[in-house]
């Protein structure tokens, strides 16, 4: 399954961390993804052509750090892929249903703080986050409370920059509605009414992940070099950057001429560098 | 507009943090320990930060007052710099602040009296010497000023001091803190300016030549000390051309004896922070000009450099005099 999810080409944009079954469920269904495997460690979903992954952790901070931990080794995540942890939480205040981004996640036990995500304000209304070892049924701070968040930041931020990890939270529970209360399908319930707004989440994250990757890329062109010439690894980083000034400079460039003459690393590097010195005198902005 | 503000613990009851959440009632305020726990943390990254940067109070405990490096100050004995913020709300492709912060919130330092406090100090550390005191190299010192009414207080603290200099530098076009007020011999309002087209390309969400030029126009005529800052120069095709209309067209309209100094001075990174900046923008013209590495440095290379250094003197030489010219090595 995972060999044929890589033969078509297919690249993981976004992760979903997700603690609880019916937390999943909508997601499941909102981005049409199917189950990778009956035989994972954490059960996991995937949409290959949106590139869309989901993996359950189970309840706590150390399981969402471990199912984080286990889909981007799965699918070798690359470090512009959006990360995303979403779930119920508690809140000291109605409403029930209420969708936050959590902005500070601060980890109770250990008294550490975490300030993940580009912060969505313009959409979604933004939130401080305790996440707790226990359910929480005291409310005595006016922020979220979950059980997951803290460490799913600490690894998500690991594989991706800070920005581009999300914790979401829809609260479930309140003072006057205690999370004992809380069924499962009024889980499903809550993060399928707030449909639209991730679908809108969703759509900027992705435009922040495509930005983050066309940043990194590193054109197939350029490893056809690699492969063809003998680069020491200082070589293969000038060959790079001279590459990137140089199709910065020439976006229309065809590279096989302007390299037609080097027969080796430094030739090559010589070259991208030579066209660029040549440009000067006519340099545009 | 700033939509969410960090404020440390500690700072929560200043004044001038009070006054800030008046100024921004409509954003969320979440409380943190000290700014270090989120402002420039590995793994950031500065360029999606900068799509909505928040705005952290916080409390500056020490250095507050620093030596200008070697070649930034202008012609005083004793030049110091002090930062009442970190970041910027313009996006300037060629800003060091890209390289030198992987965050791009902005930090505002509240404690305003304690520097005033470490300026004094050091005045008095240094009497018998000509000082400058420069603002606005960690930041734009009056792009933010409708926010921190810091520079209000700077002037009123250097009318105190008339011997001593205070640069406030900038590309803001806020010109009620000056006009409101009579004019303050010492304290000298300067300008980052580059041709028009160039920096219709590179001061992305900074006011435009024009506006800038009319506005430290205005400045002059009312009696303020005026500075001209072309720094850093810009390379291109027709740079020549480009600086000589800009040169005119700011000399053509102003009282010269209102231009307290006029500096220029290259673009220069050390290389560190230039490999960060590039990765930030790979694609940006800018960068991917053939820059010389020498000496932890990278620039635009000698030869360039004197090059344009020696057009920008003839050409304000043809305008003000020699000795209020300074070529800023950075």
């Amino acid at each position: 399954m995972i060999e044929s999810f890589y033969s078509q080409g297919c690249e993981v944009k976004i992760c979903w961390v997700i603690a609880l079954e019916p937390e999943a469920r909508p997601l499941i269904d909102l981005f049409d993804l199917s189950p990778l495997s009956n035989n994972l460690n954490f059960p996991v979903y995937i949409n290959s052509k949106s590139g869309h992954a989901l993996v359950i952790s189970g309840i706590g901070s150390s399981k969402a750090a471990a199912a984080a931990t286990y889909l981007k080794m799965l699918f070798n995540v690359q470090r512009y892929v959006g990360w995303i942890n979403i779930g119920i939480a508690g809140f000291y205040e109605e409403p029930i249903g209420q969708l936050f981004q959590a902005i500070k996640v601060h980890d109770t036990a250990r008294k550490t703080s975490y300030f993940p995500g580009f912060r969505l304000s313009k959409i979604v209304k933004c939130q401080t986050l305790h996440t707790v070892a226990q359910p929480e049924t005291t409310y005595s701070d006016a922020v979220l409370f979950d059980m997951e968040a803290s460490g799913f930041c600490e690894i998500a931020s690991m594989f991706s920059c800070n920005e581009l990890v999300f914790v979401l939270k829809i609260v479930s529970d309140t003072p006057k509605s205690p999370v004992s209360s809380v069924s499962r399908e009024e889980i499903t319930q809550l993060i399928y009414q707030n449909k639209d707004k991730l679908r809108e989440i969703i759509s900027h994250i992705e435009k922040l992940v495509n930005d983050e990757k066309t940043r990194l890329h590193v054109p197939e062109e350029v490893y056809q070099y690699f492969e063809r010439y003998h680069f020491t690894q200082s070589n293969r980083y000038r060959f790079l950057q001279a590459y990137k000034k140089w199709k910065s400079a020439f976006p229309d460039g065809k590279l096989a001429r302007t390299l037609a003459t080097g027969n080796s690393a430094s030739e090559l590097i010589s070259n991208l560098e030579s066209e660029l010195f040549l440009a000067i005198k006519d340099w545009k902005l | 507009m700033i939509d969410s503000i960090f404020v440390e613990r500690e700072v929560l009851d200043h004044p001038v943090a009070q006054k800030i959440f008046k100024r921004l009632k409509y954003a969320d305020i979440f409380e943190i320990e000290r700014y270090q726990e989120m402002f420039n943390r590995r793994k950031q990254n500065f360029r999606i930060q900068k799509q909505n940067p928040a705005l952290i109070l916080a409390k500056k405990h020490d250095n507050f007052v620093l030596p200008a490096p070697s070649g930034f100050g202008i012609d005083a004995q004793k030049n110091y710099y002090f930062s009442h913020m970190y970041n910027c709300i313009y996006d300037c492709r060629y800003c060091f602040l890209q390289g030198m912060y992987s965050s791009a919130n902005y930090v505002l330092f509240v404690n305003y009296e304690d520097f005033f406090e470490a300026i004094s100090d050091t005045i008095y550390e240094n009497t018998n010497k000509s000082m400058t005191f420069f603002s606005g190299y960690d930041c734009d010192s009056l792009a933010f000023e409708k926010i921190t009414g810091f520079a209000e207080k700077a002037l009123e603290f250097f009318t105190n001091f008339s011997s001593v200099e205070l640069e406030l530098r900038t590309k803001s076009i806020v010109s009620d803190t000056f006009l409101n007020r009579s004019p303050i011999s010492n304290c000298v309002v300067a300008y980052s300016l580059s041709p028009s087209n160039v920096s219709a390309i590179l001061d992305n969400k900074a006011p435009s030549i024009d506006r800038r030029i009319n506005v430290l126009q205005k400045l002059a005529k009312n009696g303020w000390p005026v500075g001209l800052r072309f720094d850093p120069l810009i390379y291109c095709s027709d740079w020549e051309k480009l600086y000589s209309e800009l040169i005119n067209k700011i000399f053509k309209d102003i009282n010269i004896d209102q231009v307290h100094s006029v500096s220029h001075g290259p673009l220069r990174y050390p290389k560190e922070m230039y490999k960060k900046i590039t990765s930030l923008y790979p694609d940006d013209k800018l960068f991917s000009f053939p820059m010389e590495a020498k000496d932890g440095i990278v620039s635009y290379g000698k030869e360039i450099e004197e090059e344009m250094s020696s057009f920008l003197q003839s050409e304000l030489e043809k305008y003000t005099t020699r000795n209020k010219i300074f070529r800023c090595l950075v």
